[in-house]
């Protein structure tokens, strides 16, 4: 028998809550104006997955997976240390100087000077009169609030589309635009492709790679780590699964990774460990050894693209003298000549799937690893195929590669905004230390605007953004920074004025992922810690003192903004033929599995069959294999097809001084900065510090055993770190996880924690896409003789 | 009136919110979802997520972006240059 209540099937927890009280919970939503129960049990969502959370005496005492999900992650048993850890901002505080001096404040002195707590009213006020004193004397092109980040997964609590939306309203800022994750693909692909669906999706479902693929190559690797997270959340994490019922089935693996990740060796891949950045060049020597052997598929290559002649003549050398042979790669990626042609012959005589990373195109000249993906998947002809092609995204985020609902909840409107100004995200500290200065974006010449004010929310770019050093003499200029935020990260340390916000344990929110089936209502769990409010509520207050707060909230209160999006949803879903509940109903079921997409979608299948009638929006309709369009921007670190071009550091140009290549991976044990002030992250460290995986070659040479700290360096900076000897890293190569938070001490300059983008140079990708480049970076690394400095970042700073 | 089940809870709660959700539906999902993300001639019709990953918005031609000034019925490739997706700004060339 199926439990019903009001009519409306249940879940085994909706009865449990309701088995007294039938009917009174429909009456009486939680978050409804209740106050939160001190002692209950609450179903939540996460970028991590959904859980459960108990809650006893108004604190988390127990976090549990979600149960339908067949793959959780371990992190999610951090949330009860993290919520109530002691690195949470108790109160709105601004710093000294500022309270002081205002905007003539030194700026150079953020996160050195003391913090005076204030009252939230002091705060905002201080805030609202800041922001108009810029607005008005500077204009809106003076307030920076791209405020990127993460923040919380949620569709209503998204902290930077509510920031945007807020400064929409009251008058415009200049924007960022793209990402660091894969900004230089984001540029590219739209010109090769017609579209960035490549990246989100859907991608050839992994059920249909399991059936017909032989071989996957994972050029960047494997990684199931990155499978654990979901931006807005998941139901259900399928990266791990997919990948192990795909090597069950017989799928063979070759991850093609300077690092052996556990996650390669799960599924039996074959390791070529390559030279870092130097993936492109293998990708055009595979298609000159296809093409030299006959293999090319040249009626695919016609039928579909455009531009092939001419990107022969390259492979050939026709053009440069220089024809792009395994022997030619073998120099360059440090993979023999043999084993190159070998996989040439072995992709040929195989349907193989190529995957391939975001994180390839962090790198300098980023867009070509990417191009040159397409290019050898075009040459090998399988686009279109059961189990051929390529995929850009399958080893790089959770839910990829599943059959997706497509079905979205949408979130508040940011609107437009009025100065329709904006910057590619990673050019942040190009902005604030050269305003006026010009720079070239994907074909459009732009120039810096100069930046008064910062607003920043959920977001730690004292984290994410290249050469620290540098960020931090740029973050010096503006005449004041703002931030948002739950935790004392390195960003809200170096804040003038910082505002407490909640967790998303503390509010109601509604998760629902494109990529994920499940609709989770997000319960508030506890009451807010110390005086943190949502950021809703923060910026609807500023939004009230600068005349706007109608505006902003439309008159709607949390549970009516939930209530709202959960019925634009709704009538959306609907247009699919498929009926959601009410709200109400939904949210006291707690959770909604929708339907199932499309299992056996195979990526680009109508289009290799009927080019014509299902054209891609590219000029030509094809795949771009030459691109006029890019070719025309006269771009030379982005001409008009794949190249192999050097990197600005790599060990094929490796000086004395820096003869090693850090690469810095996605973190196993946090979601980028967040969680590095949990158990497991803390757990993970070396002598403290954040581990960096060392060859034992390297390490005997400088005298570095397992255990000990150890000093990364460049002329760019310097990092302690805890040397982890293993032979899963290639010689020449280190690798560190990123998001240790940045522990600088201002005197030395020395970071005393290990957040690589220490020593990584803040430069574009190319003048196309001028992404991240964070992959491109040699360095040396020696003992630390010295007495180790404590960290101190878990401490929360100091307050007058 | 309503009782616990009996059964393990994993199960029973997989189960029965499996059965919920499936007991709602009007029909399957598959009926409209188009086959692939990038083709544009034969389906002007065709909905398209936001490229941004973080983002999860979906533009449907069907309904349009009436709060964008974009009425139903507006297929993707027609709508103007500088519009951007509501929820994140993702421009339409980056879409």
């Amino acid at each position: 028998m199926r439990p019903t209540c009001g009519g409306i099937r249940t879940t085994r927890r909706t009865f449990l809550q309701s088995t007294a009280a039938c009917g009174l919970t429909a009456l009486l939503p939680a978050g409804a104006g209740a106050a939160v129960p001190q002692t209950h049990r609450v179903l939540t969502n996460s970028h991590w997955g959904a859980f459960e959370v108990s809650v006893e005496g108004g604190r988390i005492t127990n976090a549990t997976p979600f149960e339908a999900d067949p793959a959780p992650t371990a992190m999610i048993g951090n949330f009860p240390a993290l919520v109530h850890d002691r690195t949470r901002i108790d109160r709105p505080m601004v710093r000294q100087g500022w309270l002081d001096a205002r905007d003539a404040s030194d700026g150079t002195m953020r996160g050195q000077e003391p913090f005076i707590p204030v009252d939230w009213d002091t705060a905002l006020d201080l805030v609202a009169t800041e922001q108009q004193r810029v607005r008005d004397r500077y204009g809106a092109e003076a307030i920076f609030a791209g405020s990127y980040g993460w923040g919380s997964a949620g569709r209503l609590h998204n902290s930077s589309n509510l920031t945007n939306r807020f400064f929409a309203l009251t008058g415009g800022y200049v924007d960022s635009v793209g990402n660091y994750s894969y900004g230089a693909g984001m540029a590219l692909l739209p010109h090769i492709l017609g579209s960035n669906q490549a990246i989100g999706g859907p991608l050839t479902s992994w059920s249909v790679i399991a059936e017909h693929s032989d071989l996957v190559l994972l050029f960047g690797g494997a990684a199931f780590k990155n499978g654990q997270i979901s931006w807005g959340g998941a139901g259900a994490h399928t990266t791990e699964p997919a990948m192990r019922a795909a090597s069950s089935a017989g799928v063979a693996f070759v991850a093609i990774n300077p690092v052996l990740e556990d996650d390669a060796r799960a599924v039996g891949a074959e390791w070529l460990p390559i030279r870092p950045n130097t993936d492109t060049a293998l990708m055009l020597a595979l298609a000159q050894e296809l093409v030299a052997a006959g293999h090319a598929d040249e009626a695919f290559l016609d039928r579909c693209t455009v531009g092939w002649p001419t990107v022969r003549d390259y492979l050939a050398g026709r053009t440069d003298g220089v024809p792009k042979t395994a022997d030619w790669a073998a120099a360059i990626t440090g993979i023999r000549a043999d084993d190159i042609r070998a996989l040439a012959e072995r992709i040929a005589a195989s349907r193989t799937m190529i995957m391939t990373s975001w994180s390839l195109q962090r790198a300098d000249h980023g867009e070509q690893p990417w191009w040159a993906t397409i290019l050898l998947a075009s040459v090998l002809g399988q686009i279109g195929l059961p189990g051929g092609g390529f995929g850009f995204s399958y080893t790089s985020t959770n839910g990829v590669g599943v059959p997706v609902t497509r079905h979205a909840i949408p979130g508040p409107k940011r609107g437009r905004n009025p100065t329709r100004r904006s910057i590619p995200v990673a050019r942040l500290a190009d902005m604030l230390l050269a305003p006026g200065a010009p720079y070239q974006f994907n074909g459009e010449d732009e120039t810096y605007p100069e930046i008064r004010y910062i607003h920043w929310a959920g977001g730690n770019p004292f984290h994410h953004h290249q050469d620290l050093n540098r960020l931090t003499r740029a973050w010096a200029v503006p005449d004041t920074i703002v931030v948002q935020e739950p935790w004392w990260t390195p960003t809200a340390r170096r804040a003038d004025i910082v505002l407490p916000a909640t967790t998303t344990l503390e509010r109601n929110d509604l998760g629902a992922s494109t990529r994920d089936r499940w609709i989770i209502a997000m319960k508030q769990a506890i009451a807010p810690v110390g005086q943190a409010r949502n950021d809703f509520d923060i910026l609807a207050d500023l939004a009230d003192r600068l005349g706007h707060r109608d505006a902003f909230t439309e008159g709607r209160s949390e549970m009516a903004w939930l209530r709202h999006l959960w019925d634009r949803g709704r009538e959306r879903v609907a247009a699919d033929g498929i009926a959601l509940p009410e709200f109400d109903a939904f949210w006291e079921m707690g959770a909604f599995e929708l339907p199932a997409g499309d299992r056996d979608f195979v990526f680009l299948g109508d289009f290799r069959e009927d080019p014509d009638g299902f054209s891609l929006r590219t000029p030509s309709g094809r795949i771009e294999l030459f691109s006029e369009t890019i070719a025309g921007f006269g771009y030379d670190d982005c001409p008009g097809h794949p190249v192999w071009l050097e990197p600005r550091e790599w060990l094929g140009a490796a000086a004395a001084e820096t003869p090693l290549h850090l690469v810095s991976s996605h973190p196993k044990w946090r979601l980028h900065s967040q969680m590095d002030n949990a158990p497991l992250a803390k757990a993970a460290k070396i002598a403290g510090r954040e581990p960096i995986m060392i060859n034992p070659d390297d390490a005997a040479s400088r005298g570095i055993r397992a255990g000990d700290i150890v000093e990364v360096f460049n002329a760019r900076g310097r990092m302690l770190a805890g040397a982890n000897v293993t032979d899963r890293v290639r010689p020449g190569v280190v690798v560190i996880y990123e998001g240790a938070w940045l522990d600088r001490d201002p005197e030395t300059g020395l970071d005393r924690h290990g957040n690589p983008n220490m020593v990584i140079e803040d430069r574009g990708t190319s003048r196309l896409g001028q992404g991240c480049a964070a992959q491109t970076c040699l360095v040396d690394l020696r003992r630390y003789e010295a007495s180790p400095p404590p960290v101190t970042v878990y401490d929360p700073p100091i307050t007058a | 009136m309503v009782h616990a089940p009996s059964r393990p809870r994993v199960l029973s709660r997989r189960r029965l919110i499996r059965a919920a959700s499936s007991g709602l539906l009007l029909a399957p999902a598959t009926l409209w979802l188009p086959r692939t993300g990038l083709a544009r001639s034969r389906d002007p019709m065709r909905s398209l997520l936001c490229s941004e990953t973080g983002c999860g918005y979906r533009y449907d031609p069907r309904l349009g972006d009436p709060d964008g000034g974009i009425p139903p019925g507006v297929p993707f490739e027609d709508l103007p240059e500088d519009w951007e997706c509501p929820e994140c700004g993702t421009p339409k060339r980056f879409w």
